[in-house]
């Protein structure tokens, strides 16, 4: 099965913001609603001696996805044929256990619909593996990969392949959810810090 | 392409008002929009028309490309282009959000005139006769009355489209008056700069200079300089991009800035600096580098003006025939049309003054020393070197430390990277808004000419396009428009005084032939460059025909020298990109009409306007050459979407001038009329052949349906191009720089001749000071501190105010666009916590800022990124004020905007910048302000308005 993810290069992130705007307007999403969010990490230290980094964090494609063992309906679900986490709108009743059962908080709750959304890796874009997600087309710094991390030649795969393994990291999982998205952040810039 | 079914599948639903809204007006031009369609059988079968379009973003002045989707006509989906050379698809917020922003509720479709009074924010939609009318009418009235310079113009601010059609219809009608939140305060400096010591390109590093270090086909450089350029907020796609596929090269970057920026933060070595003590910095580079010998010798004694003499009067450097007046120059044009001067310096052969002729290196009689003083005439003269040298002499590591703030050990590693390496120095804006301008940008220019980073692989700057290589001596106009053509006034560096008397004289010949006194017309011209505010102080606010700010609002109060009548204001919101917003909005009221050009409503709408005329968002917006070229690519810039009656700005503007005069009965009532065709039209129709032509096709309407076809690119290696002063021209000699000595100015001789005569702008007429004196504007980088100052003790102010941008606004632009206000609802107030401790804020919590002119509010963001001591704050109004669900509408720019603490009152001498960062504040702990939006849903009325005429015709069509 393909392990199917985004890769967050921080090296080339500028905190812009476009992943955001770009995931918004294709997803069509409420104001208030966000599949993503860029968490300024720092500056840590002192002026000015000084370090800080952005995190871009969207759904994780968790391998242990808490989501979706919470759910009571099964509208959180892994998708047989891609292996993502999904929801399937019409089953959720909006009980939002999920909301808190993710550790990243990257769920959101559409008062007018009434149900949970989350980032879908941009399906009606990547299905047929033409396109690529939204916020990965426009993202400014080309710092967002999309891919299966288990075949070699994907985007995420080359990427990765070009940093040593002390620059890439993934999420804490303080229960075990195996987070897929990985970040490269190499220490020359800043230390990973450890937030979940 | 795209997989378009699914895109449009996805979005059929929030899409079925808009189709409805669009079919309604089926019969316009939506029948027949171009471009390729790909509808799939079920797409088919809904009857939706899908297409993609070509065309290129202008949320900033970038012009990154973009792919544009419509349904049905209605624009639904922007991306980036994979194939731009740099951004590889790249899209920043500004780009994206142009989907709300065409649609915004708030993008005014007809022209509007106001009822009631001024700030009552009530309106009547008119037809543009009637709107043409009223401005012509208008307009006459004042010029019949008070005469020509009683109309005053506007640019600049953001959401203009370029300044050439100002300028040009100022030219037409001989209106002097023009200010601009940018312009002195905003690359006009580094424009000046660039043309005076290389006859060419600055090192400014957004935008389409200082390029080589995203040169990833024979990559050269090894470190670059971001001096105070926060490129990926300013260039926020493109330069972002370019930058982190060149630090993923291997390229090092040293950072100077006093925030810690997203380049600082990635920097090799940053450079904490106290706000606005760059010139300490820059002397500090200029000490190291001359004491300890990393300059190149070679480079300085042959292909800069540093070993000349300086006359210690005049400052200007001594000519060989001033010295030996019977000195035959073999240099010299025997057709006295290039100007190849000779010199004076301090022979090291001799050890004496010798004339110093313009050759090869190899071929010099002399071998000049750079840094000296010798006897010339009876006279000690400095070299321009020594100048420099004297100039720096006393900033020490330990001193530069000292004042800069930074560790010596910092600085010195910093300075030892950039000498010994290839490199350059990459400028941003921020030194225009201040007193600094002319230092900083001379200053930085003058240590890459000193360290010979000038025109070779591997430095900033380089002149790169395959024009910039010659087959005669340089030569330099200030700007492309034809002064000297038709007025015969202003003169072209690299032409001797007789080629430019003649063609000056040929000029007035033409308009005596024409049956029109040449004389007379080139002195009301001249009369009329004079007549710009503050010039006679400032004399380089020609260069972008602009006037200094203050003499221009006392104008406005006082009537002196003369009544400021009619406004015509072509930017967007000037109470937020300029100080004295009060001041200003005093001297404003005292206008009898103001016209206000935009494709949204602003504060200055609602404070000042009589009459708004309605432009175009750059979906609208077709062009050729404005704003259409990013690094090697020209992209035709494609009208995707037209809604309402939203017009051209460059019709707009030459549609007004028509009726003007027919206002004041006939063309000849005003300074020149077809002068505004260098630049505007009358109809789209009148332009396209132009259009065509540049892009090589037969039919500019016809090749812009299929826009993705047409990009002109060059080709990088042609792209690329150096040693170009080297290659041998006609007269034998090497090409040189489009200079006055056909080398390096780092000793700016522009500069100096600038403050005695106005030169070149009046040429051959004089603009000198106030009293007829000359005036001295500094030729080399000098120690200067910004009046306010971090080095004062101020019980009263205790806080230093900077600036800096964010990739999310661009100037004045997109404070209504829902996406980006959710996002940062309110201009951050950066601040260090320990600070925020001291005075018990907490992050997030309203404070306000004062200084001595003025005081706004702010949401404080508490950050190690600045300096105890230190705030940081954006520019920022808010639309929402004058939402009609407001109870007291407002312009909305009082509540929190920086400027209304800054000062125009003292100006850098040369450019009249303004401060509109650099000064002491206080700050206090306070409350949310009336009248703004923080939450995301607050923006729901800002949210696309779909149920509109979608894709009419353009107003003005070809008699
Ligand atoms: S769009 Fe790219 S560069 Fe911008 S914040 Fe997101 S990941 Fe970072
Ligand atoms: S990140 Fe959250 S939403 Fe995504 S799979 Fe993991 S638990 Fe579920
Ligand atoms: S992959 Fe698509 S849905 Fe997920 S964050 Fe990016 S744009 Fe949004
Ligand atoms: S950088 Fe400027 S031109 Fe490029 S996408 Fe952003 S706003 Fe548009």
């Amino acid at each position: 099965m393909p392990r199917n993810c985004l890769v967050i290069n921080l090296d080339r992130c500028t905190g812009c913001d476009s992943c955001i705007v770009s995931c918004k307007l294709e997803n069509s999403l409420p104001l208030g609603i966000f599949y993503n969010r860029v968490i300024q990490v720092g500056p840590t230290g002192q002026y000015p001696n000084i370090e800080r980094y952005n995190l871009p964090v969207q759904c994780q494609q968790c391998t242990h996805a808490r989501c979706v063992e919470v759910c009571p309906t099964g509208a959180s679900y892994r998708d047989e044929k891609t292996n993502i986490v999904l929801i399937d709108a019409s089953k959720c009743i909006g009980c939002q256990y999920c909301l808190y059962a993710c550790p990243y908080g990257v769920r959101s709750f559409d008062k007018d619909e009434g149900v949970v959304k989350k980032c879908t890796l941009c399906q009606h874009l990547t299905a047929k593996g033409k396109e690529k997600p939204a916020c990965v087309h426009n993202c400014p710094g080309g710092a967002r990969f999309y891919g299966d991390l288990d075949d070699p030649n994907s985007d995420v795969s080359r990427e990765l392949a070009k940093y040593p393994d002390e620059c890439i990291h993934t999420l804490g999982a303080p229960e075990g959810e195996e987070p897929l998205t990985r970040y490269i952040l190499s220490p020359k810039y800043a230390t990973w810090k450890e937030l979940v | 392409m795209g997989d378009m079914k699914s895109v449009a599948l996805w979005r059929r639903k929030s899409l079925s008002k808009l189709s409805h809204a669009a079919s309604g007006l089926a019969g316009l031009e939506l029948a027949e929009k171009p471009a390729l369609v790909e509808a799939d059988e079920e797409f088919a079968t809904s009857g939706v028309k899908l297409e993609k379009h070509h065309t290129c973003c202008h949320g900033c002045y970038n012009n990154c490309p973009v792919w544009v989707y419509t349904e049905d006509g209605v624009a639904v989906k922007i991306e980036g282009d994979y194939d731009g050379t740099l951004t590889k698809g790249a899209l920043c917020t500004k780009a994206l959000n142009q989907l709300h922003l065409v649609y915004s509720p708030r993008h005014i479709l007809h022209p509007m005139k106001r009822i009631g009074v001024r700030g009552g924010n009530e309106w009547e939609t008119i037809s543009w006769d009637e709107a043409l009318n009223l401005a012509g009418e208008q307009m006459a009235l004042a010029t019949k009355k008070y005469g020509p310079y009683s109309i005053m113009v506007g640019a600049g601010g953001g959401g203009t489209y370029g300044n050439v059609f100002q300028r040009v219809t100022q030219d037409a009608i001989g209106a002097p008056v023009c200010i601009s939140g940018g312009g002195c305060q905003c690359y006009l400096p580094a424009d000046c700069a660039g043309q005076w010591m290389r006859g060419g390109s600055n090192n400014r590093h957004e935008g389409n200079n200082a390029r080589e270090m995203w040169n990833a086909w024979n990559p050269a450089m090894e470190c670059v300089v971001l001096w105070g350029a926060q490129t990926s907020a300013s260039g926020a796609a493109y330069a972002a991009r370019a930058n982190a596929d060149m630090r993923e090269r291997g390229v090092k970057t040293i950072v100077v800035d006093p925030y810690f920026t997203e380049e600082a933060a990635k920097a090799d070595i940053w450079l904490p600096i106290r706000p606005m003590a760059d010139i300490a910095m820059l002397l500090g580079w200029f000490r190291y580098i001359i004491a300890n010998k990393l300059y190149d010798e070679q480079f300085c004694k042959y292909w800069t003006n540093y070993p000349f003499l300086i006359d210690p009067d005049t400052r200007l450097p001594i000519k060989a025939e001033e010295v030996w007046p019977d000195y035959v120059n073999p240099s010299a044009d025997p057709n006295d049309v290039y100007d190849t001067p000779a010199y004076v310096c301090f022979d090291a052969r001799t050890n004496s003054i010798q004339p110093f002729p313009y050759t090869l290196p190899e071929n010099s009689p002399v071998d000049p020393v750079v840094f000296c003083e010798a006897e010339v005439n009876g006279r000690m003269c400095k070299t321009g070197g020594q100048i420099q040298w004297e100039a720096c002499q006393e900033w020490t590591l330990e001193k530069t430390a000292e004042v800069t703030w930074v560790d010596a050990d910092t600085i010195e590693r910093a300075v030892r990277l950039y000498a010994t390496t290839l490199s350059g120095i990459g400028t941003g804006q921020f030194a225009d808004m201040s007193e600094l301008s002319s230092n900083f940008i001379f200053g930085t220019m003058a240590l890459d000419m000193l360290c010979g980073k000038v025109d070779k692989p591997g430095v900033v700057l380089t002149e790169q396009k395959p024009e910039s290589r010659h087959t005669t001596r340089p030569t330099h106009f200030w700007c492309g428009r034809p002064y000297q053509e038709t007025f015969g006034v202003g003169w072209t560096v690299g032409l001797t005084k007789n080629e430019n008397l003649r063609r000056s004289k040929a000029a007035v010949e033409r308009w005596n032939e024409k049956g029109v006194d040449g004389l007379a017309k080139q002195k009301e011209f001249v009369a009329y460059q004079m007549a710009r505010l503050g010039s006679d102080h400032h004399k380089a606010v020609h260069q972008w025909q602009l006037n200094e700010l203050a003499p221009v609002r006392k104008a406005l109060l006082v009537g002196e020298p003369y009544k400021i009548s009619v406004r015509w204001e072509q930017s967007g919101n000037k109470y937020c990109v300029m100080s004295s917003g009060e001041e200003w909005n005093k001297a404003y009221s005292t206008i009898d009409f103001c016209i206000h050009q935009q494709p949204h409503m602003t504060s200055t709408t609602f404070e000042d306007a009589d009459l708004f005329l309605p432009t175009q968002e750059w979906l609208e917006f077709e062009h050729a050459t404005e704003m259409t070229t990013q690094f090697n690519q020209t992209y035709m810039r494609k009208q995707v979407v037209h809604l309402g009656e939203t017009i051209d700005p460059f019709i707009l503007v030459t549609q007004m001038v028509d009726k003007l005069c027919e206002k004041l009965g006939g063309d000849d009532k005003v300074l020149c009329r077809d002068f505004q065709f260098n630049g505007t039209y009358r109809t789209k129709e009148d332009i396209y052949p132009q259009w065509a032509e540049m892009f090589g096709v037969d039919d500019w309407a016809e090749a812009v349906k299929h826009s993705e076809d047409h990009t002109l690119t060059v080709p990088i290696d042609e792209l690329y191009q150096f040693y170009q002063y080297l290659d041998i021209v006609d007269d034998g000699l090497p090409a040189g720089f489009a200079t006055l000595s056909r080398k390096c100015e780092p000793y700016v001789t522009m500069a100096v001749m600038n403050g005695h005569t106005g030169f070149p702008y009046n040429f051959p007429y004089e603009q000198t000071g106030p009293q007829g004196e000359w005036l001295e504007y500094d030729a080399v980088c000098t120690y200067r501190e910004q009046s306010e100052n971090m080095l004062q003790d101020d019980k009263e102010y205790p806080f230093y105010l900077t600036t800096g941008r964010v990739a999310h606004y661009h100037h004045t632009t997109l404070r209504n666009a829902p996406y980006s206000r959710e996002l940062m609802p309110v201009p951050d107030v950066r601040i260090n916590p320990r600070d925020a401790k001291r005075l018990g804020i907490n992050h997030g919590e309203w404070v306000e800022l004062s200084s001595r002119r003025g005081k706004t509010r702010g949401r404080a963001y508490l950050t190690e990124g600045v300096r105890p001591g230190v705030v940081m704050m954006e520019r920022f109004y808010f639309p929402e004020s004058y939402d009609g669900s407001q109870k007291n509408p407002t312009g909305g720019w009082r509540q929190c905007n920086v400027n209304l603490m800054a000062r125009d009152d003292v100006v850098n001498p040369t450019f009249a910048s303004a401060s509109w960062r650099g000064y002491r504040v206080n700050v206090v702990k306070s409350e949310k302000p009336e009248g703004v939006w923080t939450e995301p849903e607050e923006f729901k009325p800002f949210m696309p308005d779909h149920n509109v005429e979608c894709n009419t015709q353009e107003v003005f069509h070809h008699a």
